[in-house]
C-alpha cells in the first residue's frame, strides 16, 4: 500500500479519536519523491485507544520514540510511530501529541502493547517528572543524586538550579 | 568456585567493557555457564546534550549534534538539519542532497568495518581485527581528504552542505572504491567462509523476526532477523529518493534467515558493498548547482530564529533508524530537541539475544548489535566468591574459539 492510501486509512480509523490531523509532505532528490509526516492530537484519557487502533492497520506498528517538553501550563508528550514500513517510499511518520496538565502529569503506559517503549517511557518519567501508570519501576538514566530534579522541566523543578556556574569552574552546590 | 559447577550467580558486565563502545551496565544471571536472565541500565555517560541544545541557537546546535557520536557524526547533524529544514520548510539544493548521501555512505563503510574488527576481536582473532581496521584507514583517509578531518567533519549545514566535491577530487574517491571492491572479496572469504567464525557465530544470540518487530528493533540488527526496515528505502531523504535502495537481509546472500550473530555479520558486510555502489552512482548522477540554501550564515540564522513550528527527521545511520525532533517558537533556542539514536532502540534486544547463551558468548553477542558504546576494560562479578574481570571474560571467549578449533581438528583426524 502506498503512503497516500495508508494515510487515508489512518485518517478514517482515527476520525473519532484525534483532532488537528495534519499531513506535511516534503520533496527529495531530482525525482521530487515525497515523504509524509502526519501529526495529530489525542486526549490523554483516550490516547492509548489510538495506539491500540494502530494495530488494526499494521500487525506491529513501529514505535520509534517519544519526545517530551515543558510547554508552560502543560507537558507535551509526542509519540512518534513509523507506520507502513518495509515498503519502498511508503513509510508514514505519525506523531501523536498528548498534553498533560502540569499539576498532575499522568498518563498510561503503552509498554503492554509495545514492549519497545520501555526505555522511552522511563526517560520521560525521569527527565520530565511525569507519572506513567503501569510502567515497571526502576531508573534507566539518572541516579538518586538527582532525586527531585527533572532536567527537561522549565520551572522550579528543572536542572537550572544545579547547573549554574557551569562555565566558571566553580563547584556545583 | 569453578564456573563448571552449576551454581547460580549474577554478574555485572560494564558499565565499562571492551565489547561496549560506550558505558552500559548489563546484569547477567548465570547457572553454571548458561545465561538465564539479563537486565540492563543506561545513563553512565549522559552528557545532557539535548539540555545544552535548548540554550543554543540552531547553528550552534549543529556542531553539538555532530558530537553526539564519534562514529555517526554525519548521521546526527544530517538528522538535525533535516528536522530543522522540515520545520522551516527549507528546500535543500539537489547537489547538496547527493553530497549528503556520499558522506553518509562513507560513514557507513567505516562504521561497518569498525564493527567487523570488534567482532573479530571478541572471537579472539586479533589478526583480523588489525586487518579490518587497516582496511578502514583508506576510507578515513578519503574523509580527511574531502573534509579536512577524519572524525568530526563539520561539513553539514542547515539547508545544504559546506564543502563541495570537486572534479579533481573524484579520481581519488574512485581509487578508494576500487580498493574496497578488491578487498571486499577477501573480507567475505574471512567472515563468511571461515569455519571457526561460523562455529562461534552460527545459531548464537538469536533474535527472531517476531521479537525484532515487537521490540521495535532497527537497522542491521532488525534486517538480520528478516525485518526489511531501512529508512533509505522506506522514507528516502536527500538523494536516496532517486537511488531505489533495497533493504538487505541475509536472504540476499543465502536462502535462509536465522537472526543469529552470523546473520548480523552478513548484513553489515553486504552493506559495505551496497555503500560502494551508492557512492559510485552518486558520483555519476550528481547534478551541478548550488550546495547551500543560504550561504550567508547571518541571514540564515535570522531565518531560523523566525521559525514557529516543529520538525522531525528520520535517517538511516549505520546502526539503524535515527530520529531528531525539534520545536522552535520564534526564539533564539528551540523549546524542544529530542534525539533517539539506534542503540537506544536496539538495547531492548540484549536480554533476548543473551538468554541461554554461554558466558563465553556474551562479548560477541553484545557486540553483534554493534552498540554505540565506548571501549574500555572492566567487568565485575557481583558474587563475592569469584572475580571475573574483563580479561577473564574475554579469555573465556578466546578459550571457546580454541576449543572449537581443536575439536574440529580432532574430528578431521578421526576421519
Amino acid at each position: 500500500m502506498d503512503a497516500e492510501k495508508f494515510i487515508e486509512k489512518l485518517k478514517k480509523e482515527l476520525a473519532n479519536d484525534v483532532s488537528n490531523f495534519k499531513v506535511v509532505t516534503t520533496e527529495h532528490g531530482l525525482s521530487k519523491s515525497k515523504a509524509y509526516r502526519v501529526w495529530a492530537d489525542a486526549d490523554r484519557k483516550n490516547f492509548k485507544n489510538v495506539v491500540k487502533k494502530l494495530f488494526s492497520l499494521q500487525e506491529y506498528p513501529h514505535f520509534s520514540v517519544s519526545s517530551g517538553f515543558d510547554a508552560g501550563k502543560t507537558i507535551e508528550i509526542l509519540l512518534h510511530f513509523a507506520l507502513n514500513y518495509a515498503n519502498p517510499k511508503a513509510l508514514v511518520l505519525f506523531t501523536l501529541r498528548v498534553k498533560l496538565p502540569k499539576q498532575r502529569p499522568k498518563m498510561k503506559t503503552i509498554t503492554d502493547l509495545v514492549p519497545g517503549a520501555m526505555i522511552s517511557e522511563k526517560e520521560k518519567r525521569e527527565f520530565l517528572g511525569i507519572e506513567i501508570e503501569g510502567l515497571a519501576a526502576g531508573k534507566m538514566f539518572l541516579d538518586d543524586s538527582l532525586s527531585g530534579v527533572y532536567p527537561w522541566r522549565r520551572d522550579s523543578k528543572g536542572a537550572d538550579k544545579i547547573a549554574k556556574n557551569l562555565h566558571s569552574g566553580d563547584a556545583i552546590e | 568456585m569453578r564456573l563448571s559447577e552449576k551454581k547460580k550467580c549474577s554478574i555485572a558486565i560494564g558499565p565499562i567493557h571492551p565489547a561496549l563502545k560506550e558505558p552500559i551496565q548489563i546484569e547477567v544471571k548465570i547457572e553454571g555457564e548458561k545465561v538465564t536472565d539479563v537486565d540492563f541500565a543506561l545513563g553512565h555517560v549522559h552528557r545532557g546534550i539535548e539540555w545544552i541544545g535548548l540554550r543554543r541557537n540552531p547553528l550552534q546546535i549543529l556542531y553539538l549534534a555532530e558530537r553526539v557520536c564519534g562514529i555517526c557524526n554525519i548521521s546526527h547533524p544530517l538528522a538535525f538539519c533535516t528536522a530543522i529544514e522540515n520545520a522551516a520548510n527549507i528546500k535543500v539544493p539537489e547537489r547538496a542532497e547527493y553530497l549528503r548521501v556520499i558522506y553518509a555512505e562513507l560513514e557507513r563503510i567505516h562504521s561497518h568495518l569498525l564493527f567487523l574488527g570488534v567482532a573479530a576481536h571478541e572471537l579472539g582473532f586479533d589478526s583480523i581485527l588489525h586487518y579490518t581496521w587497516l582496511v578502514r584507514e583508506k576510507v578515513l583517509d578519503i574523509i580527511e581528504y574531502l573534509t579536512g578531518n577524519r572524525i568530526t567533519k563539520a561539513v553539514l549545514m542547515i539547508g545544504g552542505i559546506r564543502r563541495d566535491i570537486t572534479r579533481e577530487q573524484i579520481p581519488k574517491i574512485k581509487e578508494m572504491l576500487k580498493y574496497y571492491e578488491k578487498v571486499y572479496k577477501k573480507l567475505c572469504d574471512i567472515f563468511l567462509d571461515d569455519p571457526t567464525i561460523k562455529l562461534r557465530t552460527r545459531d548464537i544470540g538469536i533474535l527472531t523476526k517476531e521479537q525484532a518487530l515487537k521490540l521495535c528493533i532497527v537497522g542491521p540488527t532488525a534486517r538480520a532477523s528478516g525485518v526489511k526496515k531501512d529508512i533509505r528505502q522506506d522514507f528516502p531523504y536527500a538523494a536516496y529518493a532517486d537511488l531505489k535502495i533495497e533493504a538487505i537481509t541475509p536472504a540476499t546472500l543465502l536462502n535462509e534467515i536465522r537472526g543469529d550473530v552470523f546473520d548480523r555479520v552478513i548484513v553489515r558486510l553486504l552493506e559495505v558493498k551496497q555503500s560502494i555502489d551508492i557512492i559510485k552512482r552518486c558520483l555519476k548522477e550528481m547534478p551541478e548547482g548550488p550546495i547551500m540554501h543560504e550561504p550567508v550564515l547571518q541571514k540564515l540564522l535570522v531565518e531560523l530564529k523566525q521559525i514557529a513550528n516543529e520538525g522531525i527527521a528520520l535517517v538511516e545511520a549505520p546502526r539503524g533508524e535515527l530520529i531528531h525532533y525539534i520545536r522552535m517558537e520564534s526564539s533564539e533556542a528551540p523549546v524542544a530537541w529530542k534525539i533517539r539514536a539506534p542503540t537506544y532502540a536496539n538495547v531492548h534486544a540484549i536480554p533476548e539475544i543473551l538468554k541461554d547463551c554461554q558466558l563465553a558468548d556474551v562479548p560477541i553477542v553484545v557486540a553483534s548489535i554493534d552498540p554505540c558504546i565506548s571501549c574500555t576494560n572492566r567487568a565485575i562479578i557481583a558474587d563475592k566468591n569469584i572475580t571475573l574481570n574483563q580479561e577473564k571474560l574475554h579469555g573465556l571467549s578466546v578459550k571457546k574459539t580454541l576449543a572449537l578449533i581443536d575439536d574440529k581438528a580432532k574430528g578431521e583426524g578421526d576421519d
